[in-house]
């Protein structure tokens, strides 16, 4: 474990930043379990996996690494959250998939073992039917303030995007960097563009139209990151009205 | 609201033989029930049992009718049923006629209560059978479970499930036919899954992955995702 913080904390971003914009082109459809992707969360996970190389397959779950505390992404950052968008996509069709994964049988006597009984209820090999919602977007954007030039060398990672992606889902064909002139990673035309709490921002931006229990800073996943927060998609009033 | 094409399809469905011969068995099966025996009528909110509770009220508008809403499970910490659903359920309950709805578990949460209140609603007004809104076509094991006598034993309980013959067809068009007002958190599912598939059930739930349930909530109502009974008392 000390191995991974000692490998993470010696990630040495640049400190160069400037807005721009990240767009995705996909070549499938995109299956998800949240209503967007989170554009920091992207970048950790592929910056961890350059950096971690195949450990970043055996981290704990149960008691997660505190990310934000030992691994700084090359974002600028505002009391603690990043200058990172959530997904934009072009379209608002939410449609459903059905995916099954079902055990392999026609070529099994090409697999040379000893094991006699596969269990398809259970464990590994467990036979399974999932439906999830399907977003059919073609671009994904997302808007950054931070060092274009690392952000580019880290995205070039990035193969596939959302769930199921073993199977074709959410792959990319194309990704454009463009510079901007206005930071939109938090707010664009005057809607809220991630979440992050609500009550610290209220001086800079307002009261949001929307506040809901959610995660502001990676990993999402993590209930213990949750706080009420400004939801994407919100329109911020201020305080006089 | 319903688009007009699937409308248009329920109305004409409503003009089939067929469907008006399920409908007049259906209401059949309710009149001999309410004849015979003091039934109980378990409303969920979801459109069978709107169904059901909306031609037992046009008979008999003194039957007690039993709701029970899943509320908040400690175990994986998460919302079962939002308040603004529980509070449209009762509302349409009212609408379709029920003059006395017990509504049970919103205001404390706990899905464990259910036949606990339930029996002691029974007790109260002296009644000895349950009305469920399960229909046959919905799966292979609800069509072997409504299959048999009107009236079934059930354990030590007597169920009843006089829809058991409708299609999700003829639900729709007495809905749309009827002008019965329906749970809203339908239009917007039905737009994505469609309105043969879209069903009520607990949300987020886990258990129904297979057919969605979890990441089809996660997507269509983020605002309950992370929701505690302790923001149910803020306005």
């Amino acid at each position: 474990m000390q191995t991974i913080y000692r490998k993470l904390r010696g990630y040495n971003p640049p400190s160069n930043f400037q807005p721009f914009k990240v767009e995705i082109k996909l070549g499938a459809p995109l299956l998800l379990a949240n209503p967007y992707i989170h554009g920091d969360s992207v970048l950790t996970a592929l910056l961890m996996k350059r950096i971690l190389g195949d450990e970043y397959y055996n981290l704990p779950a149960k008691s997660p690494i505190p990310v934000d505390k030992i691994l700084r992404l090359p974002l600028k950052q505002t009391k603690g959250v990043y200058h990172a968008s959530v997904s934009q996509f072009d379209t608002d069709v939410i449609k459903t998939e059905t995916v099954y994964k079902r055990f392999d049988e026609e070529h099994l006597d090409n697999v040379k073992t000893r094991i006699t009984k596969v269990r398809l209820g259970q464990g590994f090999y467990k036979n399974y039917m999932m439906k999830f919602p399907v977003i059919p977007t073609r671009t994904v954007t997302f808007y950054y303030n931070g060092s274009m030039r690392e952000c580019e060398n880290i995205l070039g990672d990035l193969t596939a995007l959302g769930k199921k992606t073993d199977i074709g889902y959410g792959i990319v064909r194309k990704i454009t960097f463009e510079e901007i002139d206005q930071d939109c990673s938090f707010v664009k035309d005057g809607q809220c563009m991630r979440p992050f709490p609500a009550k610290d921002f209220e001086g800079e931006y307002g009261i949001p139209s929307v506040a809901q229990r959610l995660a502001w800073k990676a990993p999402y996943w993590d209930k213990k990151n949750i706080a009420m927060c400004a939801a994407p998609g919100a329109i911020f009033y201020s305080r006089s009205l | 609201m319903m688009p007009d094409e699937w409308q248009e399809m329920f109305e004409y469905w409503a003009e089939l033989p067929e469907y008006a011969a399920r409908i007049q068995a259906a209401e059949n099966n309710i009149k001999l029930i309410l004849k015979t025996e003091k039934p109980v009528v378990l409303y969920s909110g979801g459109k069978d049992s709107l169904v059901m509770l909306h031609m037992a009220m046009i008979q008999e508008d003194n039957v007690p009718v039993y709701y029970s809403d899943s509320g908040y499970d400690y175990e994986s910490q998460q919302i079962k049923m939002p308040r603004e659903m529980t509070n449209e359920i009762i509302e349409i309950g009212k609408e379709a006629g029920a003059k006395i709805l017990y509504s049970c578990g919103h205001k404390t949460p706990n899905s464990k209560r259910f036949f606990g209140n339930l029996f002691r609603v029974m007790k109260k007004h002296d009644c000895d059978l349950e009305l469920l809104g399960i229909r046959g076509g919905e799966s292979t094991r609800r069509a072997r479970r409504v299959k048999g006598p009107l009236i079934q034993k059930d354990g030590s309980r007597r169920v009843s499930f006089p829809l058991r013959d409708l299609d999700w067809r003829d639900i729709w068009a007495y809905l749309i036919t009827n002008n019965v007002r329906y749970l809203s958190y339908y239009d917007k599912y039905a737009a994505v899954e469609g309105y043969d598939k879209v069903r009520l059930t607990s949300r987020f739930s886990q258990g129904m992955v297979h057919k969605g349930g979890y990441y089809i909530d996660c997507v269509m109502m983020p605002e309950y995702r992370n929701e505690k009974p302790c923001d149910w008392k803020k306005p």
